[in-house]
């Protein structure tokens, strides 16, 4: 449950986002607050990736990408001129739907994230690479193959090589776009329970087509369907007392 | 604009020129004085050879200049851009005429007009012959590099420049070696066959000496085979990645 008292972290206000002539995001308001998971489930389409790649300033490689509103992150606007996209990015981590290690060693790949914030000791590096792989739950798997191309692990632990990597550019906010999607179902509830541990340190951003995923992990809950944001509230009430038809059709399963 | 279109200009040009050119050199052949001051001024083969040598650091320094423009246009011009539109245009005419045409204005300037042209016209063919089909090269490596990992290491806060130079072009390498192989195939097809003309024409005009092909005609010719093998190696190579970017594209 979210603290009344708590400032958000993020604030959304009255965006639209347009790809070219078609419009993806309708008027969306709402804050997100810390230190909690909050997910945005929806039918493909409806809009749910396209808002988180807002957050992180990745839409700003859409050539096409066009916006009106404002997000505040941290009483901040995002996207004043005056603050680089990379910075924001480092604030704000993103896992993808695919796992995407780096051609160099597991080590490496999170060293990596650490060294762009201007981390050089190689003493710090190995305290950051052990305590990323640790949050990732990775540590006991790979802790004698450190100098291995990531190519040797499966599609699952990829992906927590990848959170690992996302964990050591110290965020402050970690979006998930589907992680499960290309996951089996043993890796599955690893990702959750991973989520659920990294809730304490970080504010998590959840998207996902799986509705139970969604009541599972997450604290709070939007629905976005064809671009607006239909509902948002505590994920308890969106799933067992929904306010509207589209959602309850949604999460029911009679929708999407 | 569509290739097609592109090869139709290319044709209509080349055929323009190899006009003006072939009758240039039917003039040129039959003039003694040609002949002969181009003995004057190469007493032997190698010292066309030593010619064709100063070419060496222009054909390194357009192909690097070539890998480094098509990059740059690639990453930081917008492709919807007139910038963009026009360099694109201009180099998939260029990238398009066939090398043959470029080889038959080497042999016009190198051999036929030894001497009476400058050293930059000389580059210029040379610049022309490698850079367009090493810029189109390097800009298809660059955007066959899957847009997934740009977008994981963008994720991290790295800046562009670094994006590029410790992730798009290591994945785009073998992309552009492919273009430089290409390029340096067709620079070396032409002066092998400058060097096989050039023996053509000093037995032309020593009748009864036996016509036979210089050795360094021979080892150019056998450099751009190998070439040319390697850069169709790793196009199929870059083929089969392409193809499996696609098949594993997210959704």
């Amino acid at each position: 449950m979210q603290d009344i008292e708590a400032q958000p972290i993020l604030s959304i206000e009255r965006l639209n986002v347009w790809y070219g002539k078609k419009q993806i995001l309708t008027d969306l308001t709402f804050d997100i607050f810390p230190k909690q998971v909050t997910a945005f489930i929806g039918p493909s389409k409806s809009g749910k990736t396209a808002f988180v790649r807002c957050l992180n300033r990745l839409n700003d490689l859409q050539h096409d990408f066009r916006y009106k509103g404002n997000i505040h992150f941290n009483g901040k606007d995002i996207n004043d001129p005056k603050i680089e996209s990379t910075e924001i990015a480092q604030k704000i981590g993103m896992i993808f739907q695919k796992p995407i290690p780096f051609q160099r060693s597991i080590y490496e790949n999170v060293a990596y994230s650490a060294r762009i914030r201007g981390i050089k000791q190689p003493e710090k590096l190995s305290h950051i690479v052990g305590r990323s792989l640790s949050s990732a739950q990775l540590w006991d798997e790979v802790a004698n193959d450190l100098d291995a191309s990531p190519n040797i692990l499966s599609i699952g632990q990829q992906q927590r090589l990848c959170i690992a990597r996302a964990l050591a550019a110290n965020p402050n906010i970690l979006i998930f776009d589907e992680p499960c999607e290309q996951l089996d179902a043993t890796e599955t509830p690893k990702l959750e329970a991973i989520i659920q541990n990294l809730k304490s340190d970080y504010t998590i951003i959840l998207v996902t087509n799986k509705r139970r995923q969604a009541a599972r992990v997450s604290d709070v809950a939007g629905f976005l369907y064809s671009g607006e944001l239909v509902e948002y509230g505590q994920t308890e009430q969106i799933f067992t007392n929904p306010k509207d038809e589209r959602t309850e059709s949604y999460v029911t399963g009679r929708l999407g | 604009m569509s290739r097609p279109i592109f090869h139709s200009i290319s044709f209509i040009i080349l055929v323009i020129t190899l006009f003006f050119i072939l009758d240039n050199k039917q003039e040129t052949i039959s003039e003694e004085y040609d002949l002969t001051a181009a003995e004057e001024s190469t007493n032997s083969i190698y010292s066309l050879q030593e010619d064709l040598n100063r070419m060496l650091p222009i054909l390194i320094g357009s192909i690097l200049i070539g890998i480094i423009f098509a990059v740059l246009l690639q990453e930081y011009v917008p492709g919807e851009s007139w910038t963009y539109r026009i360099s694109d245009f201009i180099i998939a005419i260029l990238a398009g005429i066939p090398s043959v045409f470029y080889g038959l204005l080497c042999v016009y300037y190198f051999v036929f007009k030894d001497g009476r042209v400058s050293y930059l016209t000389k580059s210029l063919i040379v610049v022309l012959l490698a850079m367009p089909i090493t810029i189109q090269s390097t800009q298809n490596a660059v955007k066959s590099v899957n847009v997934s990992i740009r977008e994981a290491v963008y994720a991290l806060g790295v800046k562009k420049a670094k994006v590029i130079t410790e992730h798009v072009l290591p994945y785009a390498f073998s992309g552009i070696m492919s273009g430089v192989y290409t390029a340096v195939s067709r620079v070396f097809v032409v002066i092998g066959l400058i060097l096989i003309t050039f023996a053509w024409i000093r037995n032309a005009a020593h009748s009864g000496t036996s016509f036979s092909i210089p050795k360094n005609a021979f080892i150019f010719l056998i450099i751009a085979l190998l070439c040319s093998l390697c850069s169709s190696y790793i196009k199929n190579s870059l083929y089969k990645k392409i193809m499996w970017n696609r098949n594993n594209r997210i959704q």
